[in-house]
């Protein structure tokens, strides 16, 4: 049986799709194998982010309506074995889904599969509770800003009242908080909430960390996913979320401000260069 | 062929439909049982106004006569209302014995309930008191964080939360509510009118507090803010919060 793991946030633009594309990438990485589901129907993106657009064919829905399989529908990755993606569809909306038909499709996902990521929408609405309803584990995904928090908690909520296994009783999901587009050098200059603040608010184990980093644009646009750049400090920060959630024990990384020595304010640090390049 | 088309539908549907529905009725507070007595007063009211009056439907309240010995004579009550222009429908308040003879005259018995809290307000926290002979609801316990648009109520008992509730998150009951934890929310306790409802807390950032419908908002001249255990009392009307 597989393991499901939602990726929310309630807020947009946070990085639940760059975490997903990241996360399952890194899971496969490792020899697990490991399918990673758009929920967000309507707004298809991880085909982007993954770089595998021009090969998407039958989605989601399809599959969900039984006008296609499984199989059929899914998308082997070309560069890492052991990943595959199911897109989302881009011409039908939240509505095409329903929940007997996202259960069939992820417990025909089950037999085949280690993990599978959900990567939810944006919202609190129906879709994003279809992609929370099944799974397992949750992975929260904030900014370090108010209104992401804010809305990190009310996914919370949701995730320990709407769930299967809210509604039936059983062991409540697993909540990991991540981080992400986290400025240590803002949250010194008292522009960005601290990594103390959020987790004050949000009372949840803390999975990662993901830096500010221009390596991750680049790479959305690039269609690579974050973390086969092992140069950059987010893709390094999303090995380690990876790592952690697998159990490993690693310390956090890229949360404190380092002041630059002279010979760094002269060279340019390896973000920087990337960026510049 | 329209028309065909509805009639078909309505075929297939039940004769009839059953749907409550509020209405504004007029109300006939008695302070007596004196048919005679009624029935003039009744004559000088209508007379001011007749085109109000006339068929309106009035509930009669027998609230105010509910402990007088006399059965009161409701057919001749009913036949001179109606005399009057007036449509009996039905009695409120008064006891079981008025009860009975009010539906041996036709009328229906409204729900009271309403009508005495509105009287006698004070009736209402007597949840609490031993003295009624009902025991108190069990304390309502939760033990968990309440998150951003989670709404935890305690119905008629006091609450307890083991844990933070957080900004945009309610915690409501009519008795007491303890807090175990950050409040950051709102806070509602004696939400029945029980006045001397208290809100405990070990921490306080609280977006709002209330007891028995008085607020108090969270504002930067007044903030409702302290490290240290408070109690949240309504005293003359105004919302405190002392260190306890």
């Amino acid at each position: 049986m597989a393991k499901i793991i939602v990726v929310t946030s309630g807020k947009g633009g946070v990085g639940k799709t760059t975490t997903s594309a990241a996360f399952g990438t890194g899971l496969a990485l490792r020899g697990h194998k490991t399918v990673i589901v758009d929920f967000d129907v309507g707004l298809r993106n991880l085909d982007l982010i993954m770089g595998c657009e021009r090969r998407v064919v039958y989605d989601l829905v399809n599959v969900v309506n039984q006008e296609a399989t499984v199989t059929q529908a899914m998308i082997k990755d070309k560069r890492v074995p052991n990943l595959y993606i199911l897109p989302a569809s881009q011409t039908r909306d939240k509505d095409a889904l329903t929940k007997e038909g996202v259960e069939r499709v992820l417990k025909e996902l089950s037999q085949q599969f280690d993990y599978i990521i959900c990567d939810s929408p944006a919202g609190i609405e129906r879709g994003a509770q279809l992609a929370m309803y099944f799974a397992d584990s949750a992975i929260v995904v904030t900014n370090p800003e108010v209104s992401s928090v804010r809305d990190s908690d009310r996914i919370l909520g949701i995730l320990a009242s709407k769930s299967k296994r809210a509604e039936q009783g059983d062991t409540p999901i697993e909540e990991h908080l991540l981080v992400t587009r986290y400025s240590p050098e803002r949250v010194e200059r008292g522009e960005m909430l601290s990594l103390q603040d959020v987790q004050d608010i949000l009372r949840v184990k803390l999975l990662g960390v993901i830096p500010e980093s221009k390596s991750v644009l680049q790479a959305s646009n690039a269609g690579v996913p974050v973390i086969m750049n092992d140069k950059s400090e987010a893709g390094i920060a999303y090995a380690d979320v990876v790592a952690r959630f697998l159990g490993e024990k690693r310390p956090h990384r890229f949360t404190q401000h380092k002041r630059k020595g002279l010979l760094q304010r002269l060279f340019k640090t390896r973000d920087e260069e990337e960026a510049a390049l | 062929m329209q028309d065909m088309m509805e009639a078909a539908v309505l075929d297939k549907k039940e004769a009839f439909q059953l749907k409550g529905s509020l209405f504004t009725l007029s109300v006939l507070q008695l302070y007596t049982q004196d048919v005679s007595a009624i029935s003039a007063q009744i004559a000088q009211t209508i007379a001011k106004s007749p085109k109000f009056f006339h068929h309106a439907p009035v509930v009669i309240d027998l609230a105010q006569i509910a402990e007088d010995p006399v059965l009161c004579d409701f057919i001749s009550l009913a036949s001179i209302l109606r005399n009057h222009g007036l449509i009996p429908v039905g009695v409120r308040g008064g006891g079981a014995n008025q009860h009975q003879a009010a539906e041996q005259a036709g009328l229906a018995v409204l729900a009271g309930a309403k009508a005495n809290a509105m009287l006698k307000p004070q009736q209402k926290t007597t949840l609490f008191k031993e003295s009624e002979g009902m025991p108190p609801k069990k304390t309502k316990i939760i033990r968990s964080t309440i998150r951003s648009g989670q709404q935890i109520i305690a119905e008629g008992s006091d609450l307890i939360i083991v844990g933070t509730v957080s900004n945009g998150a309610e915690v409501i009951a009519d008795g007491n509510i303890h807090i175990y934890g950050i409040l950051r929310g709102r806070a509602l306790a004696g939400t029945a009118g029980d006045t001397s409802a208290i809100i405990f807390c070990r921490h306080l950032q609280a977006e709002m507090v209330s007891i028995a419908g008085r607020y108090r908002l969270h504002e930067e001249a007044a903030p409702i803010k302290s490290q240290e255990n408070v109690c949240i009392t309504l005293a003359d009307g105004r919302i405190c919060i002392d260190l306890c």
